[in-house]
């Protein structure tokens, strides 16, 4: 009796402490990546796979706690299969299964972005550059890390104007083409001296001599090829096969890998290609770049262009796309941080408005109520190609500043 | 005046409800069990589900309405995505643009749509089969380019972002439910009665149903125009509810998926195309999931599995799924149909046929030569001859099938040499073709209404589907002519035997029928008896002495001599496309040169 | 750099050489030192360090809205920042902003975020980057001068506007005392003349000084310079003493009352502006002899280690105050040039909003019209049954 007191009395005090309101719970996120996977698999994957690092990173180095909340991040594959009705009713599946987050490849978010901004969810388009697409003001959901093809356009207005080139500006018929030579029409704008010509590429045609015959005949002493790398590839092939050696300068389309495997027979034919893009690497040098290409080449593999230099080294793709969706999940999960979990999605969208990270690139990135860009215009560089690889090239001021990175397989 | 008008719907109504409830089978029972409970689903499922079946419905309703066009009027239209565009982007274009309302859209779709159809159509329905599918083919493929080219009208790869408006996705379903349920109705309705008779005449054999006035360019277009209405308001309400218009989801695989979905459903059946789709559908579904399950993105496969099971459709008759089952339900339970009475309707006045100098070549050939001859009321010319000698080519040119290089034709001294065939059906003069041809998709009695349907006044498409009093009287009469036409040949208890299951004599019967129900003033009988036993052969001479009693005018081309001897008033023979003698049978009989020319060894 | 290590040496050898009076070197404030925490404005802080190579130039426009009674209605401000560097650059400019947007001959586009002004990108060689911020209320806590209005109002006929000034810079700050070393606070003088921003001296310099007195508090403000107008709008003409000029503080009297007296022609809304700028006390630089300071120490014998201390620090502590509301809103560029220019407006009556009369049934469709439109379905189905009736 005198020892059984105390005994229950401390049986007492465990049972309340057991009961509290502080018991710890995990959820688990959902991230939608919504895009073409059957179409575009290239962009698609490694969009999918840039979040997929970044939640394989958390998940390794640290877990997301926040509060009383462990959080899981999982990555779930929505295919567009490229039509932005099925991308629109993907969003609306991605909602009713209440994601935190819609990584999209840009297809139908003219009426997706509604469908999730009821729902407070935000979607970072990671892929499609139009200019319309994003409005702070108008589409308080509606984020963007990749160049626009504004920023891109008036970059290519900026470096060749100058040279006092006489610029052929050909696009292709696809919708991306017909938007590339609207922008870029405004871009020249000022100064239509630079123009020679204006011509547009059907993309289905299997030979465009014709059209590169027109450009130049008028007298063009350079090619600006706004549309998608199987045309430009058909662009380049059809001018040089004719002898027409003139510079050739493109969107970040150029870099894709098909334009390479296309003139694989003549690598001499794309030495001297110029296109922009967006830079992987920051003022502070390569370092950043690399630690994060080589965590997804062991998480993904290295990613073959399938063609060999002159030395027959051969010549793999530095993952562009991929740090994109990879500095949006970490953006993302700042933002989390700052909202104090996922409760309430409204502050976690308000929140993603007020935190920077360190990008993949080194550089800062992150967002704020003015500017959903996370690639700002200013950080469109070029580069050049040269036995199948590319360096930045050294007549533009933040291009000469940039590190090359390594394209050849280690 | 009002009180009389109100009784009179009240009547109608309560008569109405009557033959409704009669013909209420099992079959409608379950349909009604159907659509209420999907009536209630949204109850039951949540949005994302609700929203996918609306738009699947959506697509039903394009299916259904592309029924009219291929199962009704066999018109093989690929151009069905076309039309579902053509509405999708008017109402795209007047919500985003105009500030249109989601209904003046939705209306305006449908208008534009059938506008489109009725333009398009007046070409179209005049091409054979083989070039309307091209035709349709490339319409098809020409809105799709047309919306790729002009981004600023279609929106480019981004598509035109529409608002929902007041809509939500529940009210898209339980309207795109109605429609669909109204329209397979509609299409039900329009295959059993008169409309339908006639397109699926036409489908079949198409001379046959020309010859009994059939009007084939008014009916196709007709068929060709709805189906492009419906497609037209499937598309511009399913737009609204995907709230984008995307141009390269109107290519030419839609109209491909939706043909492929009447095929496999079965083009003959109302619900065919519901089926069709569902079956697709379910396949792509299967398709994907399992695709998920490996992580494979199974969507680029969707137009191979949709060209896959037309092949199997196609490789195994081509009937389709719902015909299938219903021909093996048919056997199993179907309520029997009500005896229908019969009575013969009122034979019409005979009228002088008359022919002057009409002469006709085939190139060097010449089937007819100053062929002049006169058939009055009440009379029984027999043309006879050596095969070749151009009796069908004159009967021919008399139905107005040819046009003579020369001469004149006239009807009671009117001529009518320039008249086409369908006006001369419907003058009266009513040809019987030379081949036996039935309508073998329909029971003896339908062949019958089918010849019966021309002289019918409320049989049109509207009336048909509304079953408005007058048009329930109307076919009311129509069968009880029929069964006593039927009746007349000897057919009376083969009404509902299917005619494909006729003996060659008794479907040559069920054409003189045909040919009767009518009311011709002058019936042109082509090798009439051709086949048929002696008995047969004693029916019909019986059945065309009544006729020629009755004051109708007969031309009759025979071979068999004894049925000319036994009821011609008058002979006439031709060898080479000449008149080589006329005159009573007897005369011609006793003529050297006929029995040389032609009888030979046979005596008349 | 210079001046501390020859601060340093002189130090150094005094100590070697001074038996008696011990020398300390003491940290003196040069304008680069912020004497209170604003101006310029605070906000957010930084996630990041900013990024950019300096110098960078600050040129400011702040447009001070006031009613009436001259109380502060709103605060704008446009930053004209000049970059000179062929780099990158990240700037976040804290203020307690409400808007922000894109000023006149910017080469990019502000962001913005919770009391913070943002701006990124690759500068080549030159960029402007110009903003115009709506900011809080709050923010009128640190502007430079209060007016206090009377007599602001529409009429036709005399007016007698009284205007209240009162120049608010003037802070209370802990420095020091002591006899300084001569040579070194002369050249710090003629630092300070030639280079009234602070960009030589740096953020901060050393002196010796000998007998010390630590803690000392002295005040000090920075002079402004008022301009004001007054206007009668509505195409009005007024008549009389509608101007004024006015110096407020460096050694002038803080507080000004000024009267604006006329005649107004006609009913239209007057309005006030004045224009303020933080001035540098260029009479207190002057030497007392000589054409600089190292000149005039040698002149003029009174020029004692104490009375320069006194002098150099007080003058070095008015142009910090100065600078202080040079910078309204931060320049990155602690050492860069910064200019203010303060414009404070009567600001126009907003006109009322009369509300929409209520309606009696709250919108919507009415009974009347529901059961009218359900009568006429009725009817009509009525009318398409007979219809169909009779077809």
């Amino acid at each position: 009796m005198r020892r059984s007191g105390p005994i229950f009395v401390l049986w007492l005090a465990l049972l309340a402490g057991c009961g509290g309101s502080g018991a710890h719970s995990e959820q688990t996120l959902e991230i939608a990546v919504n895009a073409s996977f059957s179409k575009t698999p290239y962009v698609a994957e490694t969009i999918a796979n840039g979040a997929s690092l970044a939640v394989l990173e958390l998940e390794q180095n640290r877990p997301l706690v926040i509060g009383d909340t462990t959080y899981k991040l999982e990555v779930r594959r929505f295919d567009t299969g490229g039509s932005p009705i099925t991308a629109v009713s993907n969003i609306r599946r991605a909602v009713a299964e209440h994601a935190i987050a819609i990584l999209d490849e840009g297809t139908g978010v003219g009426a997706s972005w509604e469908v999730a901004n009821a729902a407070h969810i935000p979607i970072a388009i990671l892929y499609q550059g139009g200019i319309d697409l994003v409005d702070p003001a108008k589409r308080p959901n509606v984020f963007r890390i990749v160049p626009t093809d504004h920023g891109v356009a008036y970059r290519l207005a900026e470096y060749l104007v100058p040279k006092g080139l006489k610029v052929a500006l050909l696009h292709d018929d696809s919708g991306y083409g017909q938007e590339g030579a609207a922008v870029l029409a405004r871009a020249f704008a000022q100064n239509p001296e630079a123009l020679a010509a204006r011509l547009t590429l059907p993309s289905a045609a299997s030979d465009l001599a014709p059209q590169l015959l027109a450009a130049r005949r008028s007298g063009a002493t350079a090619v600006l090829v706004w549309a998608q790398a199987p045309v430009i590839a058909k662009a380049l092939i059809a001018a040089r096969s004719s002898g027409w050696n003139v510079p050739f300068y493109t969107p970040p389309a150029g870099a894709d890998p098909l334009v390479r495997q296309e003139l694989a027979d003549h690598p001499e034919w794309v030495d001297g290609l110029t296109f922009a893009s967006g830079r992987l690497t920051a003022e502070g040098g390569p370092v950043p770049f690399y630690s994060f290409e080589s965590k997804y080449r062991a998480a993904f593999g290295v990613e073959s262009v399938g063609v060999k230099t002159k030395a027959g080294k051969p010549v793999i793709q530095p993952p562009e796309y991929a740090t994109y969706s990879y500095d949006f999940v970490r953006l993302l999960v700042s933002a989390l941080q700052g909202a104090g979990g996922a409760g309430d999605r409204e502050k976690v969208l308000a929140a993603l408005n007020q935190v920077t990270i360190h990008g993949a690139n080194g550089d800062e990135r992150g967002f704020n109520v003015k500017n959903h860009e996370g690639v700002v215009d200013d950080d469109v560089y070029f580069a050049r190609f040269d036995d199948m690889t590319y360096r930045p090239v050294k007549d533009d001021p933040l291009s000469s500043t940039l590190p090359v990175i390594s394209q050849i397989q280690p | 005046m009002r009180s009389a008008a109100l009784t009179r719907t009240g009547t109608a109504i309560a008569a109405a409800a009557r033959d409704a409830r009669r013909a209420w089978g099992w079959p409608a029972h379950a349909a009604a069990a159907g659509v209420v409970l999907a009536l209630l689903a949204p109850l039951f499922l949540d949005s994302i589900d609700v929203q996918s079946l609306a738009s699947w419905l959506y697509l039903a309703l394009a299916a259904t309405g592309l029924g009219f066009a291929v199962g009704l009027a066999g018109m093989p239209s690929l151009g069905q995505g076309a039309f579902m565009a053509i509405g999708a982007f008017t109402a795209a274009l007047l919500r985003t643009k105009a500030g249109a309302g989601p209904f003046e859209a939705a209306l305006s779709g449908l208008v534009v749509a059938t506008l489109a159809g009725l333009v398009l159509g007046v070409a179209f329905v005049r091409l054979g089969r083989v070039l309307f599918a091209v035709a349709t083919w490339l319409l098809a493929w020409l809105v799709a380019l047309t919306l790729a080219a002009f981004p600023a009208i279609s929106g480019g790869a981004q598509g035109l972002v529409i608002s929902r408006g007041s809509l939500g996705e529940t009210a898209h379903y339980e309207l795109a439910l109605v429609l669909v349920v109204i329209s397979s109705l509609a299409l039900f309705a329009i295959a059993r009665g008169a409309p339908g008779r006639a397109l699926s005449a036409l489908r079949e054999r198409r001379a046959a149903a020309l010859a009994l006035g059939v009007r084939a360019t008014r009916l196709r277009l007709g068929a060709f125009v709805g189906s492009a209405g419906i497609g037209g308001l499937a598309g511009a309400l399913s737009v609204q509810l995907a709230g984008i218009a995307d141009p390269a989801g109107y290519g030419p695989f839609l109209s491909f998926k939706l043909f492929a979905a009447v095929l496999l459903g079965g083009m003959t059946s109302a619900i065919g195309g519901i089926a069709g789709l569902g079956v697709i559908s379910g396949i792509t579904h299967l398709s994907h999931w399992i695709g998920a399950l490996e992580h494979l993105s199974t969507t680029r496969f969707d137009p191979m599995l949709a060209a896959l099971l037309l092949l199997a459709v196609l490789g195994l008759g081509g009937q389709g799924l719902v015909p299938f089952l219903r021909r093996r339900s048919w056997r199993v339970g179907r309520p029997a149909a009500p005896a229908a009475s019969a009575s013969r309707p009122a034979p019409a006045a005979g009228a002088v046929l008359g022919a002057h100098g009409i002469s006709k070549s085939f190139g060097g050939l010449v089937a007819l030569a100053d062929l002049s001859l006169e058939a009055g009321p009440g009379t029984i010319l027999a043309l006879i001859g050596p095969n070749g000698s151009g009796k069908t080519t004159a009967l021919r040119t008399f139905s107005g099938t040819l046009v003579p290089d020369s001469g004149r034709i006239e009807l009671d001294r009117e001529a009518i040499t320039e008249e086409p065939l369908e006006g001369r059906v419907r003058r009266g003069i009513v040809r019987t073709l030379q081949r036996t041809a039935v309508f073998e998709g329909m029971t003896a009695l339908e062949n019958v209404l089918v010849g019966a349907d021309l002289r019918r006044r409320h049989a049109g498409a509207v009336r048909t589907v509304l079953a408005t009093p007058k048009s329930r009287a109307e076919d009311e009469r129509a069968r009880a002519g029929a069964h006593g036409l039927l009746e007349v040949v000897g057919l009376g208890a083969a009404a509902e035997t299917p005619a494909a299951e006729l003996s060659s004599s008794e479907q040559r019967l069920v054409m003189l029928a045909s040919a009767l129900a009518g009311s011709p003033r002058v019936l042109l009988l082509d090798e009439i008896s051709a086949g048929g036993s002696a008995e047969d052969v004693g029916r019909i001479s019986r059945v065309l002495d009544e006729l020629r009693r009755s004051g109708l005018s007969i031309v009759l081309v025979e071979h068999n001599l004894r049925l000319v001897r036994a009821v011609a008033s008058s002979v006439i023979v031709l060898d080479h496309g000449r008149v080589i003698a006329s005159g009573s049978p007897d005369a011609i009989a006793r003529l050297p040169r006929v029995r040389e020319a032609y009888l030979g060894t046979h005596r008349l | 750099m210079r001046l501390q290590v020859l601060g340093g040496v002189i130090a150094g050898a005094a100590m070697l050489a001074a038996p008696a009076a011990a020398r300390e070197l003491v940290f003196f404030p040069t304008p680069a030192t912020p004497l209170s925490t604003s101006p310029p404005l605070t906000g957010a802080e930084l996630s990041f360090p900013n990024v950019f190579h300096p110098p960078v130039e600050s040129h400011e426009l702040i447009d001070v809205g006031l009613d009436e009674s001259g109380s502060v209605v709103g605060v704008k401000v446009t930053q004209r920042l000049v970059l000179h560097q062929t780099a990158d650059y990240r700037l976040t400019i804290p203020a307690p902003v409400l808007d922000v947007e894109s000023a006149a001959g910017s080469e990019s586009l502000p962001g913005q975020r919770r009391g913070a002004i943002l701006w990124q990108g690759f500068a080549s060689g030159r960029r402007i980057l110009a903003a115009r911020a709506r900011l809080d209320p709050r923010a009128a806590s640190s502007l430079p001068l209060r007016v206090r209005v009377s007599g602001l109002r529409r009429r036709v006929g005399r007016f007698d506007i009284a205007i209240r000034l009162h120049n608010a810079t003037q802070i209370s700050v802990t420095t020091f005392s002591g006899d300084g070393d001569r040579p070194t606070l002369a050249k710090i003088l003629d630092t300070l003349r030639r280079d009234p921003g602070g960009s030589t001296l740096g953020r901060g310099t050393y002196v010796a000084v000998t007998r010390l007195t630590r803690k000392v508090r002295v005040t000090v403000d920075a002079p402004l310079r008022v301009v004001g107008r007054l206007r009668v709008g509505g195409g009005s003409i007024a008549t009389g003493k509608l101007s004024f000029a006015a110096e407020l503080g460096g050694g002038k009297p803080l507080d000004r009352m000024v009267h604006l007296r006329g005649d107004a022609m006609g009913p239209g809304l007057p309005m006030l502006t004045l224009t303020v700028e933080p001035r540098v006390p260029a009479g207190e630089l002057r030497p007392p002899a000589g054409r600089t300071w190292v000149e005039a120490i040698g002149l003029d014998r009174r020029l004692n280690g104490r009375r320069l201390l006194g002098q150099a620090l007080e003058a070095s502590l008015r142009l910090a105050r100065v600078r202080q509301y040079r910078t309204y809103l931060a320049n990155p560029d602690l050492l860069g040039a910064a200019t203010a220019r303060y414009v404070y407006s009567s600001a126009p009556r907003a006109a009322e909003v009369r509300p929409a009369p209520a309606r009696s049934n709250g919108g919507g469709l009415g009974p009347a019209v529901i059961a009218l439109i359900a009568v006429g379905a009725v009817v009509g189905a009525g009318g398409l049954a007979v219809l169909w009736a009779h077809s």
